[in-house]
């Protein structure tokens, strides 16, 4: 995609911008000493998430649809997702210690929507139009954007070991230590994986008859879902919590972008019904 | 299998190393011994659901009863959080191999993607590697992994609910695959508008089987509809590709005024759309729509601006230099829905209702999809008529394994942290 065609959409260029303000300055907000910094950080990545919303929604109204079907689409949903999700995080855990690599994923997934812009609005096929399509999607969404923040955590917790949260969690008043933020982070995350994969499997049943095919995609969440299933119950192995379990962590955000955005590599992926079609 | 709450970690009492190397080996020799079971049983055994519901069964069934029986030897082991990753871990190793192999071809297939390899893949079953009786080792491995792990955390309290809720529920759903692997059938009907079936062809694994299976009932196709999308026109640029062809990059709807930003600094506005440039004075069909549509717009490079009608019958192309085209397309009108207006009968009983997707009847202990249409043949209609009574134990297992897992990693832990503040 030529980057002139995406300025007939300044909000995406303008969004795209905020986030990367956003980066920039949670970036400075380590160096600095001057807490303003972090806070203006925030407030770029608050406008941004904005910003997100609204190209959300127009796009909704112009393709009269769910904006969830292209590629394109779900990147700007999942942008959006893991700037919530890790607002979420910065509000209950009271710091912005992760928030220069959280940010990059919102960023990352604008631009690499804008690699990936779609030459027009597709139509949405009679087997999305269903009333699981949004709930699926925007589960499944939340819980990568979920997985992403605790892959940010792991990678900090693995670049700065000596990092130690302030006292301020409004779960129980406590301090954190990363790892148990990035352990948090999973757990809720494989919660929405697990709602995501029963309604993906359900919507299956009520369009084909189906609940289960063995399709690529259905594996992968299935992979996804079993690595993560098996990383809650490695922690509570002697000697698979701290750096080991971060890696794990990481490592496990991988299998999800591959499962995301690996499909069309599959040799079985000809006759999936959730490869991401070019446009 | 894990507990909700943050027990503390396995081993943490026996010296490390010697505890973990000794455990880690036993679980490899027991997943060791259960896929190469399963491989030298699928040797012998005749392929099929039963044969991979009756191996997995057993192989469960024995692990459980020799964790029983070895509670403190091998059930805990079982029922561990080492066997549990182990177990979950290989699962997902074998899940995505099925998705780089391609699954269920003819064997000769194989050969000719593979080469020698392709026979090896054969003999191991990696054609069909669900259906495999080395998967259904792992599997039974699960199944034992689930149950002991419930039987050694025995009895159940408010605060391992989520534990067991989950751990039940995915006994629950293999306990409803396997009913569905032995006893869901699945078939097709094809129909005609006005024509009716009170048989359809059975399926399996996506196949016809050549083998007719009764509904018990009639089913009749009284009216087939498609919808359509709207048509509607574009501009489209195009760009020329590595392929010596053009690609689509980019298209814009025929808002009159808008000015769109084009590569290399250019620009294009429409000034005019008009519905029917055929008729004389460009005069819109009085039936609205459009016949003949086109549209006057102004492209707008290197400070140079030339008006041009784009006429989409025409097939209009303005080259915009460095082999950009813009030209005026009309886009198909895609399907919307597809939809089945059906009456099923049998003694004493009918029934009239319109099947679309992701709209089922259910009629007679049968599910009738509607799943086919034909663009050439507007009277068709495919449907799937599904049977299956494993549905119901999975969507429940579905049920407590969600509500479960939820309660486990969203709920109890709170309520853990409540008590810990209170105490």
């Amino acid at each position: 995609m030529d980057m002139t065609l995406i300025l007939n959409n300044p909000l995406f260029a303008l969004t795209t911008a905020l986030y990367a303000g956003a980066t920039a300055l949670y970036v400075a907000a380590w160096r600095s000493t001057k807490e303003l910094v972090g806070k203006l950080g925030t407030a770029l990545l608050v406008a941004g998430l904005s910003g997100n919303a609204l190209l959300i929604v127009s796009r909704w109204v112009v393709a009269g649809r769910p904006p969830f079907k292209s590629l394109m689409e779900s990147l700007i949903f999942l942008a959006f997702c893991m700037a919530a999700v890790y607002l979420a995080l910065e509000k209950l855990y009271a710091t912005r210690a992760f928030g220069a690599v959280a940010t990059l994923g919102s960023l990352g997934a604008l631009l690499f929507a804008a690699l990936k812009w779609d030459a027009e609005i597709v139509k949405l096929p009679p087997a999305l139009q269903s009333g699981w399509f949004i709930p699926h999607v925007v589960v499944y969404f939340v819980g990568y954007a979920s997985l992403f923040v605790a892959t940010a955590v792991a990678v900090v917790q693995l670049v700065r070991p000596e990092l130690k949260i302030r006292v301020g969690s409004i779960f129980d008043g406590r301090a954190l230590t990363l790892d148990g933020v990035v352990y948090d982070a999973i757990r809720f995350g494989f919660t929405l994986l697990t709602v995501g994969l029963f309604i993906g499997s359900i919507w299956a049943k009520s369009a084909w008859g189906d609940y289960w095919v063995w399709d690529p995609k259905e594996n992968w969440s299935l992979v996804t879902w079993l690595v993560y299933g098996g990383y809650l119950h490695l922690r509570r192995v002697n000697g698979w919590q701290g750096r080991r379990a971060a890696w794990l962590a990481i490592a496990g955000f991988g299998i999800v972008m591959f499962t995301y955005l690996g499909m069309e590599m599959l040799p079985t992926a000809q006759d999936s019904a959730h490869v991401y079609q070019a446009q | 299998m894990s507990e909700a709450t943050s027990a503390p970690v396995e081993s943490a009492a026996i010296p490390a190393t010697r505890a973990t190397l000794s455990e880690a080996k036993r679980v490899g020799l027991i997943l060791g011994i259960a896929l190469s079971g399963g491989a030298m049983a699928q040797a012998l055994l005749p392929e099929g659901n039963g044969a991979f519901a009756a191996t997995t069964g057993v192989a469960a069934a024995s692990l459980v009863a020799a964790g029983l029986a070895l509670r403190r030897r091998l059930g805990n082991l079982l029922g561990g959080f080492r066997f549990a990753t182990t177990v979950l871990f290989t699962l997902a190793g074998a899940s995505a191999l099925g998705t780089f192999v391609l699954q269920g071809r003819d064997a000769a297939d194989y050969v000719a993607k593979y080469g020698e390899l392709g026979r090896i893949l054969v003999a191991l079953r990696f054609d069909d590697l669900f259906h495999s009786l080395w998967f259904g080792g792992l599997v039974a491995c699960l199944i034992a992994g689930l149950t002991l792990s419930m039987v050694t955390r025995w009895p159940l309290t408010s605060r391992n609910a989520g534990f067991f809720s989950c751990h039940l529920g995915l006994l629950l759903v293999l306990v409803g695959a396997t009913f569905s692997a032995l006893f869901a059938v699945k078939a097709r009907v094809d129909l005609h508008a006005g024509t009716a079936a009170t048989q359809a062809m059975v399926e399996k694994r996506g196949m016809l089987t050549g083998r007719a299976v009764p509904l018990g009932f009639t089913l009749k196709l009284d009216r087939f509809d498609v919808e359509r999308y709207g048509t509607e026109h574009r501009l489209a640029l195009y760009r020329p590709n590595s392929r010596g062809g053009y690609e689509l990059e980019a298209t814009f709807d025929s808002e009159v005024g808008v000015r769109r930003r084009l590569p290399h600094g250019a620009a294009v506005t429409i000034d005019k759309y008009y519905a029917d440039v055929g008729a004389p004075g460009f005069a819109a069909p009085a039936k609205g729509g459009f016949d003949d549509p086109a549209v006057v717009a102004t492209i707008e490079r290197d400070g140079v601006k030339r008006q041009t009608m784009f006429v989409e019958r025409q097939r209009t192309a303005v080259d915009l230099g460095d082999g950009d085209v813009l030209t005026f397309e009309r886009r198909d009108d895609d399907v919307k829905a597809y939809r089945s207006a059906v009456t099923v009968q049998r003694p004493g009983e009918e029934k009239t209702q319109v099947v679309a997707v992701n709209d089922p009847l259910r009629f007679a202990g049968w599910s009738i999809y509607q799943v086919n249409y034909d663009p050439k043949d507007p009277t068709y209609s495919g449907f799937e008529v599904v049977k299956d009574p494993g549905v119901p134990w999975v969507f429940l297992g579905f049920a407590f394994t969600a509500l479960g897992v939820a309660y486990a990693f969203t709920i109890e832990p709170r309520r853990k942290k409540s008590r810990a503040r209170a105490a």
